[in-house]
């Protein structure tokens, strides 16, 4: 009699064996895009400091390499030369108080949720202590939406305001180069007397590089060496920054403001390592989360396909021969079903979502599986260890147990892992129609489908997301590979 | 073999019943029907409305008339196209396009399968062989969903050898044939390797060299009859992959088959246009996996068995 296989067995010849760097390779992949999926919140923090649904319309196509202030989560420059400038009332903090406002001023929380749309709990919960104690972070929103009367900083911002919003008509067609409704290095200006005093006074004031090389570098976010409209817009916005952040990151002392001692400096722009998609949102950010939904949605509909396969293949397998004829015949006339046509048919009907694209694919994908359990439940039943079993009087729980489950176990498992990919692609394949989780939430197929539509104009798209789909299907059938 | 037909066949047809009945309890209590969004309408219209759709009348009164209409082809009124155009008509005019791209693709696919598993069952381990499970291997890893765009991009859009868009001419439906059927065809490898590697270690195989029958007509008369019987065994579900591929496909070259009317009447709930395409792709599908299965019975009567 064939010796049953164990796991343990079965992945030291997967791992040991011949071709063992190609399955360790294969696992390698599968435990970055796992890791990379589990990480993305942590990541897309650290890293990339963009929020998957963080739009920057002003960067839409941009390729990699263009950089955009993050909102949620920026890093600073550790100048603290601005701190001068955004302390308008002058008394070396930077506070959160109660403006007795004339319009009543709009609450924390609702203009917080309008600036950024994806506001992580953590941040919705400061912001709630926050407006339980009655505060208001106007003096960092004045800064960000300039609605606070603050004449030292706003003369300044109406100076740079005025000198970027005359750049492109002062400056473009000189030095030689046609006039293109762009702005190029040598059209920029470079001389002290190209620029009024006054602008000059301002940027000395807040040392903001504003001539030559450096101050074209501040102003060219993608990098391209031109400088466009709406580059330069963006650069005006850049005294921009997130008060829940600074508060939450910076104030070591707890007193809900910001000294100058504790003034992290004024945001950087963070690079888009990958570039950004249509709607200017940072196209790493993105396949991160992406990795989280397709393997949420391949281990979670592969778990329930997995149990009721199990289930109905177990008791098809382990009763009589006429209940089991009719069980199978059932999984033959459900198996000439065209799946991925109903499956779209139902999301449609009863809407979508994450839960509702884990079930549908789960109740769609079991029949294989019930086949492969009846088949391995049929075999083994009838092997001499199970009727010894019998003999000595061991209980059906038992057997169930520790004879037929463990032994059915290896094959069972290794068809699961094959299962995995295949409701990864169902999910990208609807996602890919525009079908999937949600509209907006990230996904390798809609990525993919964004990326065949702007092919020609934006090749960078289509990259990455086909190649971690791709590469993550094949790590799976490589791990589980037949000889 | 009559037998096995008729069993066959009654169980496509039970399928057809039961997709169909889905289909319509799905549709008919679904949120956001077509006249959900009109509850502005005065009652007067909406009876009408109602009257015109034959949403007014008993349920299982509908259901029978929706059947009796189903079986003569029959889905109505699109409700998108200012209700001018029948889904028959609309399909009619797609229908043939994607067939014959799923034919195209189909017929390439068994071409560059069966030819990569017989030349790479004939050395089994050798380089060829390698190369061929590499191909079997990428199947998997690149669905028509990563080929297509790949393709459009390296073919369409650097090399600017072939049109990427539209249907009409040789040239255009090179690559969504190849962008489909590559797909299929590695897995048909895959398969075909080792049936006709099995075929090639038979006693007939032995004997026929032992005669001195030359090493071709050995492949072509004795080890490909043989090996293929899995291969056909497999195109029935197989083609279900075919058709979920080539929604995709369809979509990426603009081909104007029966995806496009699929994917807009999805997005816009426009239901009878969803369950004449839902109707028409599963009952191509069982019809198709009949055929493949009648003819893997002729070739390989134990099939006819129950072998339960």
């Amino acid at each position: 009699m064939k010796r049953p296989i164990s796991i343990a067995r079965w992945l030291r010849g997967r791992f040991c064996g011949h071709g063992r760097w190609l399955t360790g390779g294969a696992a390698a992949v599968l435990a970055f895009f796992v890791t990379a999926g589990l990480a993305a919140p942590l990541v897309s923090m650290r890293l990339t400091r963009f929020a998957p649904d963080e739009l920057h319309p002003e960067l839409a196509f941009a390729p990699p390499g263009a950089r955009a202030i993050p909102r949620l989560n920026p890093r600073y420059d550790g100048d603290s030369s601005a701190f001068a400038a955004l302390d308008h009332d002058g008394d070396g903090l930077l506070r959160c108080y109660r403006r007795p406002s004339p319009d009543g001023g709009v609450p924390l929380l609702a203009m917080a949720q309008r600036d950024w749309p994806v506001i992580h709990e953590e941040i919705v919960a400061s912001l709630e202590r926050l407006e339980a104690r009655g505060v208001m972070v106007d003096e960092f929103f004045g800064a960000v939406t300039g609605r606070l009367v603050c004449p030292a900083l706003d003369k300044r911002r109406v100076l740079y305001d005025g000198f970027y919003a005359t750049l492109l008509q002062s400056f473009d067609g000189g030095a030689g180069v046609p006039a293109d409704g762009e702005l190029e290095i040598d059209e920029y200006p470079h001389d002290p007397g190209q620029v009024s005093s006054e602008v000059l006074a301002a940027a000395e004031y807040l040392e903001w590089p504003l001539l030559g090389r450096a101050g074209f570098a501040r102003l060219d976010l993608n990098g391209d060496g031109k400088l466009h409209r709406e580059e330069i817009l963006e650069a005006t916005r850049s005294l921009r920054f997130n008060p829940v952040h600074l508060l939450k990151h910076h104030d070591r002392d707890g007193d809900l403001a910001i000294s100058a001692a504790e003034f992290p400096g004024l945001p950087r722009p963070s690079v888009y390592l990958l570039g950004a998609d249509s709607l200017g949102r940072c196209l790493l950010t993105r396949l991160l989360y992406g990795a989280r939904v397709s393997l949420a949605v391949g281990f979670g509909a592969t778990a329930l396909s997995l149990f009721i396969g199990i289930l109905f293949g177990g008791l098809a397998g382990g009763g009589g021969s006429r209940r089991d004829e009719a069980m199978m015949r059932f999984v033959d006339v459900l198996h000439g079903l065209p799946f991925p046509l109903v499956v779209i048919m139902a999301l449609v009907v009863l809407g979508r979502g994450l839960w509702a694209l884990i079930l549908l694919l789960g109740v769609t994908g079991w029949m294989t599986m019930a086949r492969v359990v009846r088949g391995q439940v049929r075999a083994l039943r009838q092997a001499p260890f199970v009727e010894a079993a019998r003999a000595y009087g061991a209980r059906p729980g038992t057997i169930i147990g520790l004879h037929l489950l463990r032994n059915a176990a290896p094959p069972v498992l290794a068809y699961a892992v094959l299962m995995v990919p295949g409701a990864m692609l169902g999910e990208a394949f609807l996602s890919f129609l525009g079908l999937g989780v949600a509209p907006d939430s990230p996904s390798w197929g809609a990525s993919i489908a964004e990326g065949a539509a702007h092919m020609a104009s934006a090749p960078w798209l289509l990259w990455p997301s086909a190649l971690a789909l791709g590469s993550t299907l094949m790590a799976f059938h490589l791990v589980v590979r037949c000889r | 073999m009559l037998r096995f037909i008729c069993y066959r066949l009654v169980t496509a047809l039970t399928v057809l019943w039961l997709v169909f009945t889905a289909a319509f309890l799905l549709v008919r209590f679904a949120p956001g029907g077509p006249l959900e969004s009109a509850d502005a309408l005065p009652p007067s219209v909406r009876a009408n409305l109602e009257e015109r759709f034959g949403l007014d009348r008993p349920l299982r009164e509908q259901y029978v008339e929706s059947l009796r209409a189903a079986l003569r082809f029959d889905f109505g009124v699109s409700f998108i196209h200012q209700g001018q155009l029948e889904v028959g008509e609309l399909l009619s005019r797609a229908v043939p396009i994607s067939l014959e791209l799923g034919l195209y693709a189909t017929v390439f696919a068994l071409f560059v399968g069966l030819l990569a598993g017989i030349v790479g069952a004939r050395r089994p381990g050798g380089c060829l062989d390698r190369a061929v499970t590499f191909l079997a291997l990428s199947g998997y890893a690149v669905p028509s969903l990563v080929l297509a765009p790949l393709l459009v991009l390296l073919f369409g859009e650097r090399l600017a050898w072939l049109p990427v868009s539209g249907w009409d001419g040789v040239a255009s439906k090179v690559l969504p044939t190849v962008a489909l059927g590559l797909v299929f065809a590695a897995a048909l490898a895959r398969l075909s390797r080792s049936s006709f590697e099995n075929a090639l270690k038979e006693d007939f195989v032995v004997a026929a060299r032992a005669r001195g029958v030359s090493e071709r007509r050995i492949l072509v008369r004795h080890v490909l009859p043989h090996g293929i019987g899995p291969v056909l065994g497999f195109l029935g579900p197989a083609l279900a992959q075919v058709l979920t591929g080539s929604i995709v496909v369809e979509r990426v070259f603009a081909i104007p088959g029966v995806a496009e009317h699929f994917i807009e009447s999805a997005l816009a709930r426009d239901y009878p246009v969803l369950m004449g395409v839902v109707m028409l792709y599963s009952a191509l599908l069982l019809l198709l996996n009949l055929v493949t299965d009648l003819a893997h019975a002729y070739l390989d009567p134990r099939v006819m068995e129950p072998a339960r």
